[in-house]
């Protein structure tokens, strides 16, 4: 665990030295403060669009962070020969790939954490229909969106450039915002090999759609039951030791 | 040796101070022909791009009335009309309810918690929500003459800013001088809402007009002579709006009209 720890530490020092988190706080809040500055036909209280973009912003620049953090991790780690001292001391090759996913997913976590207070002062600032309970799942889906999404770029950094990797993560999460639900229906709906062939790719599919609480935040909906949210812890937790597991098992496979 | 230096320096600015002038003349010439775009420039470079954009807010709008859930495809498919919408969702709730699945499925179960279905719309001051993506609409594609229209009437019919109304309307119209959408929807809010019959009158009046040059349906036509008709009829011009009773009678010859024909003619 220590170990774990101490590569986890080093990313994190990563995050504070590169300009990219700051130039992604200051560009947020002066988005948000000038919509929210933004005065349509005098009428007031306008709020739900500053939430749909605010929710919306700070989705898309956590996704970054955990993307092009994580990517980097192990192809630079090689293509530097740091790797070597790493894999020198006495940890087994999951416990390497574990402290970068860690790292990964706490520097995004981090960043998203402060993305998500921005988000939060504007939001309790005005507008009806506000909601800790719902603010509360947001945070708690938002991390559990970053864990999935730093095990998935984990794995495929094992086998594919850093480009490559940030590219497919980019249209896994394109296309499963996109045609999940289509995948869904077709498994219902559709009959025979069909139906098998749908439900493979529905089922090995990370479903980052789920964590996506926009709508919800942005129109004050019901929050969601308790055994949705714990369903959905579970389902992190699994899918994330699948992945990191796998990824443990290809990376100990590997000569250097 | 330095004065060749100065020589070639004031020919060369000489040159580049010619050129510009008749550039500047062609690209004179070239926007005298084009629409006037007071847009700023980062809607600019969206190029014919923004049209898109500009719908895509309409329909953000639309979603935004309905608590940001999309049924514009199922409103709009069959035509229902605004009141007739609700009314024919409950008739069919099976239409917009995914097939069985297994209830151990926990995935299934958790995609559909997930989803939002319900079919809401806004209400009182909620419909202000709307206005951003519409006046956003207008202002990414000036030509985007629904924008103007739908602005105008939630401002007014739904919000009470009769004179925002009325404002905003008139900039459509000042960048969009042969639409009679925009002057019918100005017409119709001077003959509802300020009682200025004569204002209502000049603009129904181009409204009738142009739409004529431009494709439309009877209801439309109805719409715009109806409210025209009326208006004289308050400023006490019964001449002025026999034909236009008449021209109705024609359209919807259902007998709802002859009366006032008959009124207007004796």
């Amino acid at each position: 665990m220590k170990a774990v720890w101490a590569i986890a530490c080093s990313m994190l020092k990563e995050l504070i030295r590169k300009k990219d988190f700051y130039v992604l706080v200051i560009f947020m809040l002066v988005l948000l403060g000038f919509l929210s500055y933004q005065n349509f036909f005098q009428i007031e209280g306008v709020s739900r669009y500053i939430r749909d973009f605010g929710y919306s912003l700070l989705m898309l620049f956590s996704f970054i962070i955990a993307v092009t953090f994580t990517a980097r991790q192990l192809p630079s780690e090689i293509e530097a020969r740091t790797i070597y001292p790493l894999l020198a001391k006495p940890l087994s090759r999951h416990t390497v790939i574990l402290g970068k996913f860690c790292g990964g997913a706490m520097v995004s976590i981090i960043a998203f954490t402060i993305f998500y207070v921005i988000f939060a002062g504007f939001y309790m600032a005005g507008g009806e229909g506000k909601s800790l309970i719902l603010l509360g799942q947001g945070f708690i889906f938002g991390i559990l969106f970053l864990c999935m999404v730093s095990a998935l770029v984990m794995f495929f950094s094992n086998f594919m450039t850093t480009s490559a990797n940030i590219t497919l993560t980019f249209l896994i999460y394109i296309a499963v915002g996109g045609f999940s639900d289509f995948l869904g229906r077709m498994v219902i709906s559709s009959k025979g090999i069909i139906t098998a062939l749908y439900g493979v790719l529905y089922y090995l599919l990370p479903h980052l759609e789920f964590f996506d609480m926009r709508v919800r935040i942005t129109h004050a909906w019901d929050p969601l039951p308790a055994w949705v949210v714990l369903s959905l812890v579970g389902y992190t937790f699994i899918y994330c030791f699948a992945l990191l597991y796998f990824a443990g098992c290809i990376f100990k496979r590997k000569r250097f | 040796m330095k004065n060749k230096h100065i020589l070639v320096i004031l020919v060369c600015l000489t040159i580049a101070s010619l050129i510009a002038v008749r550039i500047d003349v062609y690209n004179q010439a070239y926007a005298a022909g084009q629409s006037v775009s007071d847009a700023p420039i980062f809607m600019r470079f969206l190029g014919e791009g923004k049209s898109i954009v500009s719908g895509l807010s309409i329909l953000q709008a639309d979603r935004y009335f309905h608590g940001g859930v999309g049924h514009f495809s199922d409103e709009h498919e069959e035509g229902f009309a605004i009141a007739e919408r609700d009314h024919k969702a409950c008739e069919h709730p099976e239409d917009h309810v995914l097939p069985e699945a297994s209830p151990f499925n926990i995935l299934f179960r958790v995609s559909r918690q997930m989803d939002v279905t319900e079919h809401v719309h806004l209400h009182g001051d909620q419909m202000k929500e709307i206005i951003p993506w519409l006046y956003y609409a207008a202002e990414i594609d000036s030509r985007n003459v629904q924008a103007y229209v739908l602005t105008g009437y939630y401002l007014c019919d739904r919000l009470g800013k009769v004179d925002q109304a009325i404002t905003f309307l008139r900039e459509g119209l000042r960048k969009n001088p042969d639409s009679w959408e925009i002057n019918a929807e100005l017409g119709r809010i001077y003959f509802q809402h300020v009682k200025n019959h004569e204002a209502a009158v000049q603009y129904l009046s181009k409204a009738q007009i142009l739409i004529q040059e431009s494709p439309h349906d009877k209801f439309q036509e109805r719409s715009v002579l109806s409210l025209l008709a009326m208006s004289y009829e308050n400023l006490g011009q019964g001449s002025e709006a026999l034909p236009l009773y008449k021209r109705l009678n024609e359209l919807f010859p259902n007998g709802i009209y002859e009366e006032k024909i008959k009124n207007f003619s004796s």
